[in-house]
């Protein structure tokens, strides 16, 4: 599958075709992309699993539902080689359904939307189950998970009223992996080798889990029953519908904080003496802040990967404001969130939000290792190795009289860890005019701060770009196509839930992300890929 | 929300609470009086002798050996020593402790496996005594192995595996807010399944403690009945329909997938089969289990529902109302329950294999409830990297007189974490369990820690109780120093794999080894006949 080259500016018109103006020809669209790789079977998630039960009973109240932590990696909870088994996760699923069943079998008739005391229980429950059925495992049963079911149903009808036997049957569905995975099957034979075009179904289920966190709503569901998402453009289309949906909005915030590490905000604490002013409201605030900036970034406001970086506004309530030193107009009520404009010599976008600089912090003072380590490892996907024993053993302990810069002098001279922070603390030391939870300070207790930095632009080249402060810092991120890289792979890996996105796609994707590609747009790339409507299949393929 | 929240609210009553707004924190106020109407089953009134139980509690972040270490003096027998002021809580049970000092994890050394974080590396060998396996994520943040695993299983899972079959829960693994979502997997569980079969990586599986005490109950009551015979089998016999169908969908579904994804699909059929065994096991035993009333009361407090509720961002009107983290956690309260459920499993023979997580490595939990004088951070971890002189990764230097103040705080921690011990010896030897023996008496109870000198982040040295004669097999009352006066290093003292298979010797389980096969034999001298 070649791809073939074209003007950037042909490739925007591409992407901007795929909003389903009548005036583009779509087939003329470079559709290929590298080979589709292989994509771990995934397990719901908890919240992907509470979204779906709440789905497929609407109107319901649920029982409370719990289960042990999805296990976070590399920030996101939803990767397929972490999602392991484990004995007490199994009874909670078993003890969810059970209850989950009992709650909604209280009224069969109202369920199933007829009256099996009326009319025999086959003919009743057939139709209800085999919409639930294809509901619940986003996709139509097969004859043989038809006939099982009504099977299980009418088991023991001697000694279990019916109400109680179809608790048995929805427990029996919510139990069954092929409502705790997603699966990927696809259609027809596997040749060695060859990729397998995914059923419209497991596209449909692909887009929903990826876009709302849950089961194709009816919309998606009837365009898949018809078969008709092997198309591109359909999977386009629905795509750009889903994405108005408020709980599109949701999940895509979500995947920003995820790729951010600022989704733990609101539970951050502070040193008191360090910080009297942080507490629990002000990190909910703050996040909330960033929520607010995302969603009117990527949503109303058609944003693009350099806005996130480089706006010169953010949103905030009154005590934000008083917060940030922004002067709040008199006529608006403070527990409002308007948008304000930013001192672009100080802030600057995402960078410069108090969520991520407050994370990205001890609880007593600024950790300029870690923000460095943040854009190095999140921003630009450039990774160093920790520290080894022999280097550890020469840590002396910190004079925290000293401004951080001046703390970490070692760094700078001993070439053992200079071969690190090099490429770390210039990132990192620039923050310093933000203390611990995201303040400005113009100097720290009096001492003047040095807010120079540098970026290598290529790895290994040894070309660093000199900046000085957060803003000029993200001006310098926001042109390198590096950091969209790695955005991307980031995504990759909350869209497919894999730990190693393939290079080759990445690449790809590349070149259909420029710094003024709208994120929505990217989405619709995304989608619109060969990958996302097919598949390799994995070792040992049956 | 037209409600004007404003910076003057009252502020957080605690100083720092890092861990207070967990997914799925608990409230509150959970009362148990159900416990009250416990009738458990009367040992004595069965035939068989009564069987050995193995608990584990755990308590993070080192110790202060000077004030942990048993005084006496030097040749003396091993009956002949005092307890130090942190073990001073133990003393109405001294004659049922065998004290242990100079415990090593000799397994942690490089030449074992690779070197993560020194939190992974302690929490992970602490039971397993193996080297570490690294997952396909690697490292992380300060070295953290981010989906890394032990290398085998630990000692309590060993256990389980051999006798866990006779009861209904294999083993037990309670926590105290042991989930904190800023910290990284390693440090976070102690516990280990085997390796698993079909991960490339080889990694053990790794065992998560429920740290909400409604959820132990929940598991505790899915495996006892109550009602008649009838109705009891009648439940069974649904559960049994419903578990062998879901396992006919495994092995569906597994049909049409490659290997890869067989194996995950696999590990989840592993644990339905566990369950439908053991459905199987009740439907063959029908009765009444002995804990009657466990079934009587579930308590909710709201809450810990309306915690359960919020999703990633919280309810400002609550925040504004109620100052602070209103998912209160209440470590003590919260690790009281779960003590008591705890012992409740095990005297209702539930399980016979049980372990009490406090917390995490790196603890972040601030024992407030303590007159503790530093003026710092009161994080539990991070006094540890306060309170020395030495030089530990990135502590800031103190002068002498902080450190000693803040060595003192950690010794009235320390002491704390004796005080809830004893009050778990207490209530254990209360239970009579005929013969003269009670349940502690049955029991071999150990308490261990992930670091030996917190200060030094260090293994070597790690101090280690054990309670209980496991039925009379190991004489107590005794205290063994395999240290003296030498430094604590690699090497000095008694490698942990030993006291481990002396453990699964008094369990029935033969052989030399334990985790590190290079470490050969039990404790010589510890349990008589047992060599």
């Amino acid at each position: 599958m070649a791809t073939t080259r074209r003007s950037v500016a042909a490739t925007l018109g591409a992407l901007l075709c795929a909003v389903g103006s009548l005036a583009c020809n779509p087939e003329r669209i470079d559709e290929n992309g590298p080979p589709p790789q292989t994509v771990p079977i995934r397990r719901l998630t908890n919240a992907e699993y509470k979204a779906t039960v709440g789905d497929l009973f609407p109107g319901y109240t649920l029982p409370e539902i719990i289960f042990v932590p999805d296990a976070k990696v590399l920030g996101f909870l939803n990767l397929s080689s972490s999602q392991t088994g484990s004995l007490v996760r199994m009874e909670q699923y078993e003890s969810a359904a059970q209850s989950i069943a009992q709650v909604v079998t209280a009224d069969p008739t109202t369920l199933t939307g007829c009256d099996a005391a009326a009319q025999d229980e086959a003919t009743c429950v057939g139709p209800f189950l085999a919409d639930l059925g294809k509901r619940a495992y986003r996709r139509p049963l097969t004859s043989a998970e038809q006939d099982g079911l009504m099977a299980l149903l009418a088991r023991d009808q001697e000694n279990i009223a019916y109400p109680g036997r179809l608790a048995l049957v929805i427990q029996a569905m919510l139990m069954s992996p092929k409502f705790l995975f997603r699966p990927e099957i696809g259609i027809g034979p596997r040749p060695p080798g060859q990729v397998v075009p995914l059923t419209s179904w497991e596209v449909a289920a692909r887009l929903s889990y990826f876009l709302t966190g849950s089961i194709p709503d009816a919309e998606l569901a009837g365009a898949a029953d018809a078969g008709l998402l092997t198309s591109r453009d359909e999977v386009i289309k629905q795509a750009r519908r889903l994405l108005t949906l408020p709980r599109a909005q949701t999940q895509l915030v979500k995947f920003h904080t995820m790729w951010l590490g600022t989704d733990t905000t609101s539970s951050l604490a502070k040193d008191m003496n360090a910080y009297p002013k942080f507490n629990a409201l002000l990190a909910f605030y703050m996040a909330k802040e960033t929520d607010q900036f995302l969603r009117k970034t990527l949503f109303d406001n058609g944003g693009t990967f350099a806005e996130l970086l480089l706006a010169d506004h953010t949103y905030v309530n009154g005590p934000l404001a008083d917060f940030y030193g922004v002067p709040w107009p008199d006529e608006v009520d403070r527990s409002t969130w308007i948008r304000v404009p930013l001192d672009s010599n100080q802030r600057m976008g995402l960078l410069t939000q108090g969520s991520l600089l407050a994370t990205m912090a001890k609880q007593d003072r600024t950790d300029p290792v870690r923000r460095g380590k943040f854009i190095y490892n999140q921003i630009l996907c450039r990774n160093v190795p920790p520290p080894s024993p022999e280097i550890v053993a020469m840590f002396k302990p910190l004079d925290l009289s000293k401004t951080a810069r001046d703390q970490f002098t070692e760094h700078r001279t001993n070439a053992a860890c200079n071969n690190c922070h090099q490429y770390l603390d210039p990132l990192g030391l620039p923050f310093e005019h933000f203390d611990g939870i995201g303040e400005w300070r113009d100097t720290d207790r009096g001492m003047p701060i040095d807010a120079s930095g540098a970026i290598e632009a290529t790895e290994g080249a040894g070309d660093f770009h000199p900046f000085d402060g957060i803003p000029g810092m993200a001006k310098l991120l926001a042109d390198m196509p590096e950091a969209r890289a790695c955005y991307i792979k980031e995504w990759t890996r909350f869209v497919d839930g894999t730990l190693d996105p393939s290079a080759s796609y990445i690449d790809w994707m590349k070149t259909r992300f420029s710094r003024n590609t709208r994120i929505v747009d990217l989405v619709a790339a995304v989608v619109g890929s060969d990958s996302f409507r097919y598949f390799a299949p994995g070792d040992g393929a049956p | 929300m037209s409600k004007k929240a404003n910076m003057t609210q009252r502020l957080i009553p605690r100083k720092l609470s890092r861990r207070a707004l967990l997914k799925g924190a608990l409230g509150v106020g959970i009362a148990l009086p159900w416990l009250e109407l416990m009738r458990p089953r009367s040992i004595r009134a069965q035939s068989v002798a009564a069987p050995k139980r193995f608990g584990i509690f755990f308590s993070p972040c080192g110790t202060i050996p000077e004030n942990w270490r048993p005084i006496q003096a030097p040749r003396a027998e091993p009956t002949d020593f005092q307890l130090s002021p942190i073990l001073e809580p133990l003393e109405p049970f001294k004659q049922d402790l065998v004290v242990l000092r100079g415990m090593n994890f000799e397994s942690s050394q490089n030449k074992y496996g690779p070197i993560a974080n020194v939190h992974d590396q302690g929490m992970t060998h602490m039971l397993t005594a193996i080297g570490l396996v690294k997952g396909p994520a690697g490292a992380g943040r300060a070295n953290h192995f981010l989906d890394g695993s032990a290398g085998g299983p630990s000692i309590d899972q060993h256990i389980a595996a051999a006798i866990g079959g006779q009861t209904l829960l294999p083993s037990l693994e309670l926590g105290v807010e042991s989930t904190d979502t800023f910290l990284e997997t390693l440090v976070t569980h102690m516990c280990y399944g085997p390796v698993d079969p079909n991960d490339k990586y080889k990694r053990a599986v790794p065992i998560q403690p429920v740290d909400d005490p409604v959820q132990i109950y929940a598991r505790l009551t899915g495996s006892t009945q109550a009602g008649t015979t009838e109705q009891i089998l009648a439940a069974l016999q649904k559960r049994k329909s419903v578990l062998d169908f879901v396992s006919d969908d495994y092995d569906d579904l597994k049909r049409q997938l490659g290997n890869d994804d067989r194996a995950k699909l696999d590990q989840h059929l592993t644990n339905v089969r566990d369950i439908e065994t053991r459905v199987t096991k009740l439907m063959a035993n029908p009765t009444s289990s002995a804990c009657e009333g466990i079934t009587a009361v579930r308590p909710v407090s709201p809450q810990r529902q309306q915690c359960l509720r919020d999703q990633d961002l919280r309810n400002e009107d609550v925040i504004a109302t109620q100052g602070a983290n209103f998912c209160v956690t209440n470590f003590r309260e919260i690790g009281q329950m779960q003590m008591d459920l705890m012992i409740l499993a095990l005297q209702c023979d539930l399980t016979r294999v049980a372990s009490l997580q406090w917390s995490t490595a790196e603890s972040t939990v601030i024992h407030e409830w303590l007159p503790l004088q530093y003026i710092g951070t009161k994080e539990h971890h991070m006094m540890t990297h306060n309170e020395s002189v030495d030089v530990s990764m990135m502590a800031a230097k103190v002068d002498q007189e902080t450190a000693m103040t803040i060595r003192s705080d950690l010794t009235k921690v320390n002491t704390w974490y004796a005080q809830q011990y004893a009050y778990m010896l207490g209530k254990l030897k209360a239970i009579d369990e005929g013969d003269g023996k009670s349940l502690l008496d049955n029991m071999l109870f150990l308490w261990t820690n992930e670091l030996g000198e917190g200060g030094k982040h260090t293994y070597v040295n790690v101090p280690m109780v054990l309670a209980g004669s496991c039925g009379g097999q190991l004489p107590t009352g005794r205290y063994f120093d395999y240290l003296g006066n030498a430094t604590p290093a690699y090497g000095m003292g008694m490698a942990h794999n030993k006291l481990f298979v002396s453990i699964q010797r008094m369990f029935g389980i033969e052989g030399d080894t334990f985790g590190e096969p290079d470490f050969k034999g039990p404790i010589p001298n510890l349990i008589p006949g047992v060599v």
